[in-house]
Protein backbone atom coordinates (compact mmCIF):
# COMPACT_ATOMS: atom_id res chain seq x y z
CA UNK A 1 0.00 0.00 0.00
CA UNK A 2 2.42 2.32 0.57
CA UNK A 3 4.27 1.87 -2.58
CA UNK A 4 0.90 3.38 -4.34
CA UNK A 5 1.00 6.47 -1.81
CA UNK A 6 4.08 7.37 -1.88
CA UNK A 7 4.22 8.41 -5.71
CA UNK A 8 1.31 10.53 -4.79
CA UNK A 9 2.60 12.74 -2.49
CA UNK A 10 6.17 13.14 -4.17
CA UNK A 11 3.88 14.83 -7.36
CA UNK A 12 2.10 16.58 -4.77
CA UNK A 13 5.40 17.93 -2.72
CA UNK A 14 7.30 18.77 -6.33
CA UNK A 15 3.76 20.52 -6.99
CA UNK A 16 3.99 22.63 -4.16
CA UNK A 17 7.56 23.04 -4.65
CA UNK A 18 6.96 24.54 -8.40
CA UNK A 19 4.33 26.90 -6.84
CA UNK A 20 6.39 28.64 -4.34
CA UNK A 21 6.60 32.25 -4.72
CA UNK A 22 7.55 34.88 -2.38
CA UNK A 23 6.56 38.76 -1.95
CA UNK A 24 9.69 40.88 -2.29
CA UNK A 25 9.29 44.77 -0.61
CA UNK A 26 12.12 47.03 -1.51
CA UNK A 27 14.25 49.67 -0.07
CA UNK A 28 12.69 53.77 -1.10
CA UNK A 29 14.47 56.77 0.56
CA UNK A 30 10.27 57.70 1.24
CA UNK A 31 8.49 55.62 3.12
CA UNK A 32 8.99 56.07 6.97
CA UNK A 33 10.18 53.16 9.01
CA UNK A 34 7.50 53.34 11.17
CA UNK A 35 5.38 53.29 8.51
CA UNK A 36 6.83 50.12 6.87
CA UNK A 37 6.91 48.50 10.32
CA UNK A 38 2.70 49.28 10.48
CA UNK A 39 2.34 48.02 7.75
CA UNK A 40 4.00 44.57 8.09
CA UNK A 41 2.09 44.48 11.24
CA UNK A 42 -0.66 45.37 10.61
CA UNK A 43 -1.18 43.62 6.71
CA UNK A 44 0.34 40.85 7.48
CA UNK A 45 -0.12 40.57 11.80
CA UNK A 46 3.83 40.06 12.13
CA UNK A 47 4.69 40.89 16.17
CA UNK A 48 6.68 43.40 16.30
CA UNK A 49 10.17 42.13 16.72
CA UNK A 50 9.40 40.18 13.35
CA UNK A 51 7.94 43.54 11.50
CA UNK A 52 11.01 45.25 12.65
CA UNK A 53 13.95 42.42 11.82
CA UNK A 54 12.19 42.74 8.04
CA UNK A 55 11.80 46.46 8.32
CA UNK A 56 15.52 46.55 8.91
CA UNK A 57 16.28 44.58 6.11
CA UNK A 58 14.55 46.52 3.59
CA UNK A 59 16.37 49.86 4.91
CA UNK A 60 19.84 48.37 4.92
CA UNK A 61 19.59 45.37 1.95
CA UNK A 62 17.62 47.01 -0.46
CA UNK A 63 14.71 44.65 -0.10
CA UNK A 64 13.28 41.84 1.89
CA UNK A 65 11.30 38.97 1.08
CA UNK A 66 8.03 39.12 3.37
CA UNK A 67 5.87 36.75 2.42
CA UNK A 68 5.52 33.26 -0.07
CA UNK A 69 2.96 31.14 -0.95
CA UNK A 70 1.43 30.40 -4.50
CA UNK A 71 1.66 32.99 -7.15
CA UNK A 72 -2.30 34.23 -6.67
CA UNK A 73 -1.38 34.69 -2.93
CA UNK A 74 1.36 36.61 -3.58
CA UNK A 75 -0.12 38.61 -5.86
CA UNK A 76 -2.91 39.26 -3.35
CA UNK A 77 -0.06 40.42 -0.86
CA UNK A 78 1.90 42.71 -3.48
CA UNK A 79 -1.31 44.56 -4.68
CA UNK A 80 -2.04 45.48 -0.86
CA UNK A 81 1.67 46.50 -0.83
CA UNK A 82 1.35 48.64 -3.51
CA UNK A 83 -1.70 50.21 -2.24
CA UNK A 84 0.33 50.90 0.71
CA UNK A 85 2.36 52.53 -1.43
CA UNK A 86 5.40 49.89 -0.22
CA UNK A 87 7.22 48.61 -3.53
CA UNK A 88 6.89 45.17 -4.01
CA UNK A 89 7.11 42.22 -6.49
CA UNK A 90 6.91 38.87 -6.82
CA UNK A 91 8.95 35.64 -8.02
CA UNK A 92 9.53 32.32 -7.82
CA UNK A 93 11.32 32.14 -4.52
CA UNK A 94 14.25 29.75 -6.00
CA UNK A 95 14.60 32.64 -8.34
CA UNK B 1 0.46 71.27 11.83
CA UNK B 2 0.05 70.04 15.26
CA UNK B 3 0.80 66.15 15.73
CA UNK B 4 -2.16 63.72 15.55
CA UNK B 5 -3.26 62.26 18.81
CA UNK B 6 -5.98 59.56 20.24
CA UNK B 7 -8.87 60.92 21.34
CA UNK B 8 -11.67 58.24 21.77
CA UNK B 9 -11.98 56.27 18.52
CA UNK B 10 -10.69 59.14 16.55
CA UNK B 11 -6.96 60.68 15.64
CA UNK B 12 -6.70 64.24 15.74
CA UNK B 13 -4.86 67.26 14.71
CA UNK B 14 -5.09 70.83 14.07
CA UNK B 15 -4.08 72.35 10.73
CA UNK B 16 -3.43 76.09 10.28
CA UNK B 17 -5.39 77.83 7.59
CA UNK B 18 -2.14 78.76 5.19
CA UNK B 19 -0.99 75.27 5.70
CA UNK B 20 -4.49 73.89 4.69
CA UNK B 21 -5.10 74.93 2.02
CA UNK B 22 -1.27 73.91 0.46
CA UNK B 23 -1.91 70.52 1.60
CA UNK B 24 -5.41 70.36 -0.29
CA UNK B 25 -4.14 71.85 -3.30
CA UNK B 26 -0.82 69.51 -3.30
CA UNK B 27 -3.88 66.53 -2.63
CA UNK B 28 -5.60 67.54 -5.64
CA UNK B 29 -2.76 67.86 -8.04
CA UNK B 30 -2.20 64.19 -6.70
CA UNK B 31 -5.37 62.86 -7.81
CA UNK B 32 -5.37 64.67 -11.06
CA UNK B 33 -1.99 63.19 -11.92
CA UNK B 34 -3.40 59.88 -11.29
CA UNK B 35 -6.67 60.96 -13.81
CA UNK B 36 -9.05 61.82 -10.98
CA UNK B 37 -9.51 65.34 -12.32
CA UNK B 38 -9.95 68.28 -10.15
CA UNK B 39 -11.06 67.65 -6.72
CA UNK B 40 -11.75 71.58 -6.37
CA UNK B 41 -14.46 71.40 -9.51
CA UNK B 42 -16.24 68.43 -7.98
CA UNK B 43 -16.08 69.98 -4.11
CA UNK B 44 -17.55 73.37 -5.49
CA UNK B 45 -20.52 71.03 -7.83
CA UNK B 46 -21.47 68.68 -5.17
CA UNK B 47 -20.20 69.52 -1.99
CA UNK B 48 -17.22 67.29 -1.79
CA UNK B 49 -14.45 66.07 -3.53
CA UNK B 50 -15.47 62.15 -3.43
CA UNK B 51 -18.00 60.68 -5.84
CA UNK B 52 -22.06 61.75 -5.83
CA UNK B 53 -23.17 58.40 -5.41
CA UNK B 54 -20.69 56.08 -3.85
CA UNK B 55 -20.80 52.06 -5.56
CA UNK B 56 -21.54 53.66 -8.93
CA UNK B 57 -18.09 52.05 -10.03
CA UNK B 58 -19.67 48.90 -8.41
CA UNK B 59 -23.08 49.01 -10.66
CA UNK B 60 -21.28 51.40 -14.19
CA UNK B 61 -21.12 48.68 -16.82
CA UNK B 62 -18.67 50.72 -18.37
CA UNK B 63 -16.39 50.65 -14.92
CA UNK B 64 -17.45 46.93 -14.51
CA UNK B 65 -15.24 46.15 -17.99
CA UNK B 66 -12.82 48.49 -16.71
CA UNK B 67 -11.98 45.96 -14.50
CA UNK B 68 -12.29 42.95 -16.98
CA UNK B 69 -9.54 44.56 -18.57
CA UNK B 70 -8.51 42.43 -21.35
CA UNK B 71 -5.64 44.26 -23.22
CA UNK B 72 -2.52 44.47 -21.70
CA UNK B 73 -1.96 48.13 -20.29
CA UNK B 74 1.18 50.08 -20.49
CA UNK B 75 3.22 51.35 -16.86
CA UNK B 76 2.30 54.75 -16.52
CA UNK B 77 5.05 56.96 -18.06
CA UNK B 78 4.91 59.82 -15.34
CA UNK B 79 8.04 58.83 -13.14
CA UNK B 80 5.56 59.70 -9.99
CA UNK B 81 2.49 57.99 -11.24
CA UNK B 82 4.70 54.87 -11.60
CA UNK B 83 6.42 55.36 -8.27
CA UNK B 84 2.69 54.93 -7.33
CA UNK B 85 1.48 51.88 -9.57
CA UNK B 86 4.75 50.40 -9.67
CA UNK B 87 5.75 47.15 -11.65
CA UNK B 88 5.29 43.71 -10.16
CA UNK B 89 8.28 41.81 -11.12
CA UNK B 90 11.52 43.36 -11.85
CA UNK B 91 12.59 40.71 -14.65
CA UNK B 92 9.40 39.05 -15.90
CA UNK B 93 7.78 41.20 -18.15
CA UNK B 94 4.63 38.77 -18.75
CA UNK B 95 4.48 38.82 -14.83
CA UNK B 96 4.40 42.64 -14.27
CA UNK B 97 2.12 43.14 -17.56
CA UNK B 98 -0.40 40.14 -16.02
CA UNK B 99 -0.26 42.46 -12.56
CA UNK B 100 -1.00 45.33 -14.23
CA UNK B 101 -3.45 44.33 -16.65
CA UNK B 102 -5.66 42.83 -13.34
CA UNK B 103 -5.27 45.30 -10.38
CA UNK B 104 -4.11 48.73 -11.88
CA UNK B 105 -7.82 50.29 -12.54
CA UNK B 106 -8.95 49.01 -9.18
CA UNK B 107 -5.75 50.40 -7.56
CA UNK B 108 -5.65 53.93 -9.20
CA UNK B 109 -9.56 53.97 -7.90
CA UNK B 110 -8.47 53.42 -4.39
CA UNK B 111 -5.92 55.97 -4.23
CA UNK B 112 -7.96 58.64 -5.35
CA UNK B 113 -10.87 58.19 -3.32
CA UNK B 114 -8.28 58.16 -0.17
CA UNK B 115 -7.07 61.02 -1.60
CA UNK B 116 -10.64 62.63 -1.98
CA UNK B 117 -11.33 61.78 1.70
CA UNK B 118 -8.28 63.60 3.01
CA UNK B 119 -9.09 66.51 0.40
CA UNK B 120 -12.82 66.39 2.35
CA UNK B 121 -10.94 66.26 5.65
CA UNK B 122 -9.01 69.42 4.83
CA UNK B 123 -11.29 71.66 3.26
CA UNK B 124 -15.12 70.89 3.50
CA UNK B 125 -15.55 68.80 7.03
CA UNK B 126 -12.70 70.64 8.89
CA UNK B 127 -14.75 73.59 8.53
CA UNK B 128 -18.04 72.18 9.53
CA UNK B 129 -19.44 71.18 6.23
CA UNK B 130 -18.79 74.14 4.24
CA UNK B 131 -20.13 76.70 6.98
CA UNK B 132 -18.75 80.25 7.06
CA UNK B 133 -15.67 80.43 8.93
CA UNK B 134 -17.16 82.92 11.10
CA UNK B 135 -20.31 81.50 12.21
CA UNK B 136 -19.71 79.19 14.78
CA UNK B 137 -19.92 81.24 18.50
CA UNK B 138 -22.20 79.99 20.38
CA UNK B 139 -23.20 76.60 18.54
CA UNK B 140 -22.68 73.50 20.78
CA UNK B 141 -20.13 71.45 19.06
CA UNK B 142 -22.54 68.04 19.35
CA UNK B 143 -25.15 69.61 16.74
CA UNK B 144 -22.03 68.71 14.17
CA UNK B 145 -21.28 65.85 13.30
CA UNK B 146 -17.59 64.90 14.80
CA UNK B 147 -15.90 64.96 11.74
CA UNK B 148 -17.08 68.36 11.05
CA UNK B 149 -16.66 70.67 14.37
CA UNK B 150 -14.46 73.44 14.06
CA UNK B 151 -12.61 74.95 16.32
CA UNK B 152 -13.58 78.62 16.78
CA UNK B 153 -11.67 80.17 19.20
CA UNK B 154 -9.36 81.69 17.30
CA UNK B 155 -9.71 84.73 15.23
CA UNK B 156 -12.12 85.88 12.55
CA UNK B 157 -10.19 84.48 9.05
CA UNK B 158 -8.25 82.15 11.05
CA UNK B 159 -10.11 79.11 11.12
CA UNK B 160 -7.85 76.10 12.15
CA UNK B 161 -9.10 73.19 11.07
CA UNK B 162 -9.67 69.80 12.71
CA UNK B 163 -8.51 66.99 11.07
CA UNK B 164 -10.68 64.21 12.65
CA UNK B 165 -10.05 60.46 11.42
CA UNK B 166 -11.80 57.42 13.07
CA UNK B 167 -9.59 55.13 14.36
CA UNK B 168 -10.25 52.26 11.43
CA UNK B 169 -9.40 54.94 8.61
CA UNK B 170 -6.41 56.47 10.02
CA UNK B 171 -4.80 53.47 8.01
CA UNK B 172 -6.13 54.60 4.77
CA UNK B 173 -4.81 58.39 5.64
CA UNK B 174 -1.32 57.09 6.45
CA UNK B 175 -1.35 55.08 2.94
CA UNK B 176 -2.87 58.48 1.28
CA UNK B 177 0.28 60.50 3.31
CA UNK B 178 2.27 57.80 1.69
CA UNK B 179 1.04 58.54 -1.63
CA UNK B 180 1.71 62.21 -1.29
CA UNK B 181 5.20 62.09 -0.18
CA UNK B 182 6.05 59.66 -2.77
CA UNK B 183 4.74 61.60 -5.48
CA UNK B 184 6.78 64.92 -3.61
CA UNK B 185 10.18 62.93 -3.47
CA UNK B 186 9.66 61.66 -7.11
CA UNK B 187 9.48 65.44 -8.21
CA UNK B 188 12.17 66.71 -5.76
CA UNK B 189 14.93 63.91 -6.65
CA UNK B 190 14.77 62.18 -3.54
CA UNK B 191 15.78 58.85 -4.67
CA UNK B 192 18.07 57.56 -1.64
CA UNK B 193 19.16 58.42 1.97
CA UNK B 194 22.17 60.74 0.20
CA UNK B 195 19.51 62.95 -1.52
CA UNK B 196 17.08 63.03 1.20
CA UNK B 197 19.42 64.68 3.51
CA UNK B 198 20.26 67.52 1.12
CA UNK B 199 16.76 68.28 0.78
CA UNK B 200 16.17 68.49 4.57
CA UNK B 201 19.65 70.81 4.70
CA UNK B 202 18.48 72.60 1.87
CA UNK B 203 15.22 73.71 3.50
CA UNK B 204 16.56 74.01 6.66
CA UNK B 205 19.14 76.45 5.95
CA UNK B 206 16.80 78.15 3.29
CA UNK B 207 18.33 80.00 0.25
CA UNK B 208 15.67 79.18 -2.49
CA UNK B 209 17.62 81.72 -4.80
CA UNK B 210 15.56 82.00 -8.50
CA UNK B 211 12.23 81.02 -8.49
CA UNK B 212 13.22 76.77 -9.63
CA UNK B 213 14.65 77.33 -6.04
CA UNK B 214 12.31 78.66 -4.15
CA UNK B 215 9.33 76.22 -6.01
CA UNK B 216 11.71 73.89 -4.68
CA UNK B 217 12.12 74.96 -1.16
CA UNK B 218 8.46 75.13 -0.96
CA UNK B 219 7.65 71.63 -2.45
CA UNK B 220 10.22 70.17 0.22
CA UNK B 221 9.09 72.09 3.39
CA UNK B 222 5.40 70.45 2.52
CA UNK B 223 7.13 67.18 1.93
CA UNK B 224 9.37 67.31 5.15
CA UNK B 225 5.87 68.51 6.90
CA UNK B 226 4.01 65.58 6.19
CA UNK B 227 6.65 63.18 6.71
CA UNK B 228 6.68 65.08 10.29
CA UNK B 229 3.18 64.89 10.54
CA UNK B 230 2.27 61.10 9.31
CA UNK B 231 5.22 60.17 11.83
CA UNK B 232 2.83 61.39 14.81
CA UNK B 233 -0.02 59.21 13.02
CA UNK B 234 2.04 56.77 13.36
CA UNK B 235 2.81 56.86 16.70
CA UNK B 236 -0.73 56.82 17.31
CA UNK B 237 -1.24 53.54 14.92
CA UNK B 238 1.67 51.47 16.59
CA UNK B 239 0.45 52.54 20.00
CA UNK B 240 -2.65 50.96 18.94
CA UNK B 241 -1.53 47.54 17.82
CA UNK B 242 -1.74 44.26 20.30
CA UNK B 243 1.61 43.60 21.86
CA UNK B 244 3.10 47.28 21.19
CA UNK B 245 6.16 47.82 23.23
CA UNK B 246 4.66 49.25 26.58
CA UNK B 247 1.58 48.36 26.23
CA UNK B 248 0.64 45.51 29.35
CA UNK B 249 -2.12 43.50 27.54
Amino acid sequence: MSVEIAPEETVHADGQLADAWVTIVWNDPVNLMSYVTYVFRSYFGYPQAKAEKLMLEVHEQGRSAVSTGNREQMEVDVQAMHSFGLWATLQRSDA
Amino acid sequence: MRAFRREGDELVAEVDPGEREVLATVVADVAELLGGGRFEDRARDTGSARPARAGDAADDPAALAMRLRLEPLPAPDDPAVHRLLPDASRDDAEVAAEFRRLTEDDLRQQKIDRLAVLFDALTVDALGHGADADDGAGEPDDAQPPARRRRRSRGRHEAVAVVRVAKDRAPALAATLTDVRLVLGERLGVTDEESSERLEHEVVRGRPGDAAGQARQYLGSVFLALGWWQETLMACLLADLPDAPGRRD
